[in-house]
């Protein structure tokens, strides 16, 4: 096993019409030894291109990968001890299981009794039948597929799994399967891996740490539950968290004693949110009195009540989603559009007019230009 | 993948043995012939290498024999329009169903027509006439093969003159255009004689009369006057050995790939047969016809060497001496390759001519 | 009801129409069986057929009608066609299949501009080769030998432009997968590569043997004997000295057609995928 370092790593690649568009800008993070990290971001945010220069299927244009403590810049794939998960899975379609799960060992002139002794217990440990690894790939389900992908990885026994959005083809109940056994396999297997997708569920259930990324910059590295309540910016906020975090745009006013954050204006006609400040919120934001800036609230954070530990405020209802165990109900201030996740069953009418509260305890500021937090550090 | 300079050793590997080759065979001919148009290059002992720039080529446009042989290429190219048409023809009635709907039905005509068949075929032979009782027996080995397997069946059987197309099947044709005996006469005077048609069959190869030969023509294109002759029967021939071939079953492909909605949008709107395939299968098939059209041309021009040198010697009187042959003559039989290359090069900017005219024309018309 | 009769209507005119069209072949093997009284007459079906007709052409037996054994050496001819067809066959498709990998698999600089220039070539009429070409042998000595008619077909940029567009229907992802695996290029085009593309091989080598067995310009003006000639070749000969004796050159045509149909109907599915995925890509 193997700690992964990037230092400063920068991917480009040429344009058609002269110059070049930077996919990855130069980004530094850790990857400690055993650990299983996700990179998740949108599509384009640069994490499958740096997967793939760890992995060494790209060219790197700048900075440095570290695979233990070698720079692994120049070394091909087969020298960097790396075994991968293909999105596709790309098993060889004309071989049969078995021979896809060997055909690395084979490569490396392995001792057949070695080979057949690893692949058999690979085989063992993803539940793959005798059976099985006579088939052909085509003859196989998604998730069978999938998991002989992972025998291919396993057997190589190496320093570092590389996962490149390998659940994307499967239908969402073997999604969860798979998952759970993914990160099973991780415990048994105690190596290191780093793990690639958009989806952010996946993130959250699987990862020890998560990097999220956004157009080629990492913009926070953390273990799921810091990247849930102490967010670094609105990226990561609204990114984390289904449904994402309403984000409010206003302003702060001093009523008084109390720090106020007032709704920005909008053409609705419906009432300006109004939430005063805790205490030690307000210390740390007063200087942005007048300055535009976001509050964030989780929908789980807003409840409908007209009672209880929180602000009252009132809004109209858009739309009411029952999902069965709670309701999701999505209201119309004065300029935004917000969601509320209430318990349990209620039904409610356009327009109708309902009384919530929030625990401004959870809230979260954010600057209005630069987007980042000015709360994180409270959330201890 | 990475790209980059240290991939060239590993490529070259890889590419060596068909990169020497093709240097070798392919590159430095085109170079060779290029240079040797510009000389008097000639395997004739007697005849020494010198340059004589344009030399050849303005012997060649002073050469009337040149607009001869030109004229008859271009002429044995007016088959090609047809053999697509019908192939594009052949594969609109393939692509429908062929299939009998109910079981027992097809069955049912199977037995029938073997019965048929074999009663059909047994009276004929022992009446004597034993060419239809063939024709009866073969007419009922396709039928029973086209009502087991349908369309593909037929399909397979109409390439086989394009599959077999050489040397033996264009000596099987001057056999059967022989005038006197050559089955296509025989069937002709049959008819002429049912039809109380008082006419001679035609000449076929051995005649210099052609469909346009009632232009007025300069005297040394040697031009017979109206009727059946040598160009015609070549024109048959190809469009024998093409019409079922590869253009076939790239319009078949090319059908299998319009959706069927277009066409239940135009039966909605009440439209025919002919206007649904006027109006969506041969736009659709753009793109189809307008390769076919290239390749075709590309070839065309080319061709009619093989049927030349099997079944004419270039004659009657030249009248099959298209470009190509021109060519083997001057390079092969009088040794005159530089004049030889300059025809072949002059070809190929012909080629290449109506190749762009094609493309620029084709183009516009698929978009 | 009105439908399955408009249906077998359609089916006796296809009938029709495909009898016309194989007639020639029909007539072609009656004529073959008739004794050169026969010859003649237009018919389909000889009186009294003479199976040996195919012995003499064999030189298995003297003549019928000349009493004399021929003076052409058909068996041979054929065993050149079959025999030179194969190896330019199996030469085109190694060092197709090679060069398309390194054309479709391998990253170089100035890769695609090298594979419009084999494109470009295969726009020159092979006409325009043919002079030069025979140059080159006369100076290589290989005029009139086995390897001048095999050497100058085997290396077809038609070939590797078939194989490529063939490998290009792969997905890279075999590739990445077989290089963490520890794949050489080398073993990832034989494990890999190659048993993916067979459908496209086999389609080349029915293309390529059947175009080289009925490849009549290079034979005729690289062989000067006999024993040399390729069976297009033959015939010409065949039809020169022999022209006379229809039933004789019918019966050498049919012989000299009866492997490209029975080639045919044994591969009949995988070559018209590989001219509908040749073709149709464009």
């Amino acid at each position: 096993m193997a700690q992964v370092r990037l230092e400063k790593l920068v991917k480009t690649y040429p344009k058609d019409s002269g110059g070049v568009v930077t996919i990855v800008k130069g980004i530094d993070l850790t990857i400690e030894d055993h650990e299983f990290l996700v990179m998740v971001g949108p599509s384009g945010c640069g994490k499958s291109t740096t997967l793939r220069m760890i992995a060494g299927l790209e060219e790197v244009n700048g900075g440095e990968i570290y695979i233990g403590d070698r720079v692994v810049n120049e070394v091909p794939p087969k020298d960097r001890d790396i075994a991968m998960v293909f999105q596709n899975y790309a098993l060889y379609p004309h071989m049969t299981v078995y021979r896809n799960m060997a055909f690395g060992l084979e490569l490396r002139k392995m001792p057949k009794a070695e080979i057949d002794k690893r692949v058999r217990e690979a085989a063992t440990i993803l539940g793959l039948s005798d059976e099985m690894l006579e088939r052909k790939p085509k003859a196989l389900s998604g998730g069978q597929r999938q998991r002989v992908a992972l025998g291919r990885a396993i057997v190589r026994n190496p320093k570092v799994f590389l996962f490149d959005e390998p659940l994307s083809n499967l239908d969402a109940k073997m999604r969860v399967q798979m998952r759970t056994e993914i990160v099973r396999l991780h415990a048994r297997l105690n190596s290191t891996m780093i793990y690639v997708t958009h989806d952010q569920v996946e993130a959250m259930t699987m990862g020890d740490r998560i990097a999220v990324m956004k157009d080629g910059y990492i913009q926070q590295v953390a273990d799921p539950l810091t990247l849930y309540s102490r967010p670094a910016n609105m990226f990561v906020a609204g990114f984390i968290g289904s449904p994402p975090m309403n984000l409010i745009e206003g302003t702060l006013e001093a009523r008084g004693d109390v720090l106020t954050f007032i709704e920005k204006a909008g053409t609705t006609g419906n009432p300006r949110i109004t939430l005063p400040l805790e205490a030690n919120m307000a210390a740390v934001v007063k200087s942005y009195v007048g300055k535009k800036i976001f509050l964030g609230i989780r929908p789980e954070d807003i409840e409908e009540s007209d009672a209880g530990t929180g602000v009252l405020f009132k809004a109209k209802v858009d739309v009411s989603e029952p999902m069965g165990a709670e309701t999701l109900i999505y209201l119309k201030s004065a300029s935004h559009t917000l969601v509320a996740r209430a318990k349990g069953h209620r039904i409610h009418t356009p327009d109708e007019e309902i009384q919530l509260v929030i625990d401004m305890k959870s809230a979260h500021i954010f600057d209005g230009e630069t987007e980042e937090s000015l709360t994180a550090d409270l959330k201890a | 993948m990475k790209s980059s300079r240290k991939n060239i050793g590993i490529a070259l590997l890889f590419l060596a043995p068909n990169l020497l080759g093709f240097m070798l065979f392919t590159l430095v001919p085109v170079l060779l012939s290029l240079g040797g148009s510009f000389t008097t290059w000639s395997l004739r002992p007697s005849v020494p290498l010198e340059f004589v720039g344009f030399g050849n080529y303005i012997s060649l446009f002073k050469d009337k024999n040149f607009y001869f042989f030109l004229y008859n290429t271009v002429y044995l190219m007016l088959g090609i329009p047809i053999s697509i048409a019908g192939s594009l023809a052949l594969a609109v009635v393939l692509n429908q169903k062929f299939e009998f709907k109910k079981k027992n039905t097809q069955v049912r005509n199977e037995l029938f027509l073997a019965m048929l068949i074999a009663g059909a075929s047994m009276t004929l032979w022992i009446a004597g006439s034993r060419n239809l009782a063939l024709v009866a027996f073969t007419l009922g080995i396709v039928a029973l093969l086209g009502f087991r397997f349908g369309s593909i069946s037929y399909r397979t059987m109409l390439y086989l003159p394009f599959f077999t197309a050489g040397a033996g099947t264009v000596l099987l044709w001057s056999q059967l255009f022989n005038p006197n005996f050559g089955l296509i006469n025989e069937v002709i005077r049959g008819i002429f004689a049912v039809l109380h048609i008082n006419a001679e069959a035609p000449g076929w190869l051995t005649s210099t009369k052609s469909l346009l030969g009632f232009l007025p023509l300069p005297s040394h294109f040697n031009n017979g006057g109206f009727g059946l002759g040598a160009r015609e029967a070549i024109m048959f021939m190809g469009i024998w050995g093409a019409i079922g071939g590869n253009n076939m079953l790239l319009y078949l492909a090319g059908l299998s790939s319009i959706s069927p909605e277009l066409y239940e949008a135009a039966d909605i709107d009440g439209a025919s047969n002919w206007q649904r395939f006027r109006h969506i299968t041969v736009p659709q098939l753009a793109p189809t016809t307008f390769f076919i059209v290239v390749v075709s041309t590309i070839g065309g021009l080319q061709g009619g060497f093989e049927q030349a040198r099997l079944m004419t010697e270039g004659g009657p009187a030249g009248i099959t001496t298209t470009l190509s042959y021109y060519i083997y003559t001057q390079g092969f039989e009088r040794l005159d390759l530089g004049y030889g290359c300059a025809v072949a090069w002059v070809l190929f900017l012909m080629i290449l001519g109506i190749t762009l005219v094609n493309w620029k024309y084709g183009k516009a018309e698929v978009d | 009801m009105k439908r399955e009769v408009q249906l077998f209507f359609k089916h006796c005119g296809m009938i029709v129409f495909v009898v016309a069209m194989i007639l020639p072949f029909l007539w072609m093997a009656g004529t073959s069986f008739k004794p050169h009284s026969e010859v003649e007459r237009a018919s389909l079906v000889p009186d009294s057929p003479q199976p040996q007709n195919y012995a003499v052409v064999l030189k298995k037996a003297p003549d019928a009608f000349t009493g004399k054994f021929l003076d052409l050496d058909f068996g041979r001819w054929y065993l050149n066609s079959v025999l030179i067809a194969g190896w330019v066959t199996a030469l085109q498709v190694m060092t197709s299949c090679m060069a398309a990998y390194a054309f479709s698999r391998i990253n170089w600089p100035g890769r695609d501009k090298v594979f419009l220039l084999y494109l470009g070539t295969m726009m020159i009429p092979g006409l325009v080769l043919m002079l030069p070409n025979y140059q080159i042998m006369v100076s290589l000595h290989l005029v009139n030998t086995y390897s001048g008619l095999i050497l100058p077909a085997a290396f077809s940029a038609f070939g590797t432009f078939l194989m490529r567009q063939f490998m290009g229907g792969i997905s890279k992802s075999y590739d990445e997968a077989a290089f963490i695996d520890g794949a050489t290029h080398l073993q990832l085009f034989l494990e890999v590569i190659l048993p993916l593309v067979r459908p496209g091989m086999v389609s080349l080598v029915i293309l390529s043997f059947m175009g080289n067995y009925q490849s009549f310009f290079w034979p005729l003006v690289m062989v000067k004997d006999d024993y040399l000639r390729t069976i297009p070749v033959g015939l010409l000969s065949f039809s020169g000295q022999y022209g006379q004796q229809t039933e004789l050159l019918m019966a050498a045509t049919l012989m000299s057609v009866a492997p490209l149909i029975i080639l045919f109907i044994v591969m009949q599915k995988q070559l018209v995928e590989g001219i509908q995925l040749g073709g149709v890509k464009g």
